[in-house]
């Protein structure tokens, strides 16, 4: 097992490699320069900001620099806050990002979980049918839809809840970014569920189990439960990445500041070293997610061998 | 009993020989065919998906405005001259700068409608291409081309694009091309499953033996083969490109202005949807709506073309 760890993570290697070369391009073939100004400045005020920021050397070295900074944790100089590194800027959103994006995980993987299992354990009964369609428009809603339908419900019409702001993380302005994050995660993960277990349910040790007259709950959950989750593991990767796009939305809308409310303002701002430093950082996370659900999956599924 | 048998038999015999009355045998696409439409869901939202593009080719036929011109009549007080009616030809009010919602909404909807459709032809293009090719060559060419779709689908392709639309300008075009070009891999991944199990068919044995080069066996015989399974695919994934790019659209990186879409319209709407409402609602109707149909159309033609499904 430990060997097959390490394994999995010398494979993140030349993925980590080219998500820092294409990043890199993309930054270096963009036209224009970031200090580009409407009224232009002298060339050797220019030159001295190239220099600093290496923009006069050659590609190559360019990019050795730039990883060698990355493989420290240095994600590089903001280019529109002169005064900041994208370091100094995203650290502290990653927390609120982090709060957030984790309390909605937790409540899709429980919640969703849960609702899927119920279905399929009243597989075209009244109950199932209901919670489907309730999954099926949490489907189609999407982040950015949930999010001002939630606020215009919650806060503008009864006002329970406050409409954005972050308040060190108070309770109340969690709840609406968590749920308008969760919604559309709870629903996949419902789906995913359910079919699974039905699956699971009309397999053969299912029915072994149940011949030899074991109580329905530990059929569910000794025997079922396990192989139930195997698509659902292989379901955390997009999750992750759900979470991620929502917290984009997330943050905007709600001005939660997080780590997204960075990258759309850098977007924006056309602040390349910000953007490139949040999809880095965005990308390592995913990659790494990514191996340790390989991992959680080689463990459950008896059938990979390594 | 046996004489009954036997004079069914007769019967058949002859019909057989006569060729009438002859049993037609049906193609997998007449029986997919008739499984879809025996589908309700799947037919109505069929409709429905059809009448959104009528309306966003004709729509604009009856707009009394054009989707970006003023009205300054209306942007004097928006929130009641603005409001949606009948009278005065707004019939979806105006948005806040006093543009005709009616005009905007038909606009939008080409924008999203085209984007969903076309950048999910890109994709299927590339990744039918490129997944047949790879399962069908197969051995060592087959692993190099699936290492790198697997490294390719490791990267975060939302904030990639988004990096792109920031340093190569908001042009629609790059919107297709970038969301396509990168959503083309579990496209890719799934002809390829697809080509392993047809490779080993008899008929492409056939073509082996009467010469056919690779290159047009794939495109002959392998992808017209997995096309149900890519029909299937091309329908669930237009909604999530017009999701994506709703979204990108929503945080203000998409379209550019006067031009509008799906997304754009409701960002404008949220801002406005303490006193009018409208402004999200209209737009927002439409989205959902669009996602929902070509959801209950993929859910149909997955029943229809994949039974091995249910």
């Amino acid at each position: 097992m430990l060997n097959f760890i390490f394994r999995r993570f010398l494979q993140a290697i030349p993925t980590l490699l080219i998500l820092t070369i294409l990043t890199f391009a993309l930054m270096y073939m963009a036209p224009g320069s970031p200090f580009l100004t409407e009224k232009g400045m002298p060339d050797e005020v220019l030159a001295n900001i190239n220099a600093k920021y290496h923009l006069d050397l050659p590609v190559w070295e360019q990019y050795l620099i730039y990883l060698g900074n990355l493989v420290q944790g240095d994600l590089g100089p903001s280019f529109r806050y002169l005064d900041f590194s994208v370091n100094d800027l995203v650290w502290p959103s990653l927390a609120v990002s982090a709060t957030i994006g984790g309390w909605a995980l937790l409540i899709a993987v429980t919640l969703g979980i849960t609702m899927g299992m119920v279905a399929a354990l009243h597989h075209n009964k009244w109950l199932d049918y209901t919670l489907m369609t309730t999954a099926m428009a949490g489907i189609v809603l999407p982040t950015f839809v949930m999010a001002p339908l939630l606020v215009l419900l919650l806060s503008y019409k009864v006002k329970w809840l406050p409409a954005g702001g972050w308040h060190n993380g108070d309770w109340q302005y969690l709840v609406l970014p968590v749920f308008a994050m969760a919604t559309h995660l709870i629903a996949q993960i419902a789906r995913i569920t359910r079919g699974s277990l039905i699956e699971v349910m009309s397999s053969n040790f299912i029915r072994t189990a149940q011949a030899k007259g074991l109580p329905y709950r530990t059929i569910i959950l000794r025997h079922a439960f396990k192989p139930m989750m195997l698509p659902v593991v292989s379901y955390l990767g997009p999750l992750f990445v759900g979470v991620l796009t929502g917290s984009v939305i997330i943050d905007v809308f709600f001005g939660t500041g997080g780590i997204g409310q960075h990258f759309v303002n850098g977007a924006i701002n056309r602040d390349y070293s910000m953007v490139m430093g949040v999809t880095v950082l965005v990308g390592v996370m995913y990659i790494a997610f990514n191996a340790v659900t390989d991992i959680i999956y080689a463990y459950i599924d008896p059938k990979i061998r390594y | 009993m046996f004489f009954k048998h036997k004079e069914v038999a007769q019967e058949l015999a002859q019909q057989l020989e006569s060729g009438v009355g002859a049993i037609e045998g049906r193609s997998l696409w007449q029986d997919a065919k008739r499984r879809f439409f025996r589908n309700k869901a799947a037919v109505l939202s069929l409709f429905i998906i059809g009448l959104i593009i009528l309306f966003s080719i004709f729509g604009s036929q009856f707009a009394q405005y054009s989707y970006e011109e003023i009205d300054w009549f209306a942007l004097s007080d928006p929130v009641e001259l603005g409001r949606p009616s009948i009278e005065t030809g707004h019939y979806f009010g105006t948005d806040k700068l006093g543009r005709d919602l009616y005009a905007r909404t038909v606009q939008g909807s080409q924008i999203s409608l085209m984007v969903g459709i076309l950048s999910s032809l890109v994709a299927i293009v590339i990744g039918t291409l490129y997944g047949a090719a790879s399962g069908f060559i197969g051995g060592r060419v087959d692993m190099v081309m699936m290492r790198i779709v697997e490294i390719l689908s490791a990267l975060p392709f939302m904030f990639m694009v988004i990096m792109l639309m920031v340093m190569f300008g908001r042009q629609i075009i790059l919107i297709f091309v970038a969301i396509g070009a990168v959503s083309w891999l579990d496209m890719a991944r799934i002809v390829r499953g697809q080509t392993l199990s047809i490779k080993n068919k008899e008929y492409i044995e056939a073509a082996h033996a009467c010469g056919v080069s690779q290159w047009r066996i794939v495109v002959r015989h392998v992808v017209p083969n997995v096309m149900g399974i890519v029909l299937v695919y091309a329908s669930l994934m237009i909604p999530g490109m017009i999701m994506f790019e709703s979204f990108i659209s929503f945080l203000g990186l998409g379209v550019q202005e006067p031009e509008t879409s799906w997304g754009a319209l409701i960002s404008e709407g949220v801002v406005t949807m303490e006193f009018a409402l409208w402004q999200l609602a209209f737009p927002l109707t439409f989205l959902v709506i669009t996602l929902f149909c070509f959801n209950f159309v993929g859910d149909g033609l997955r029943d229809a073309l994949d039974p091995k499904e249910r």
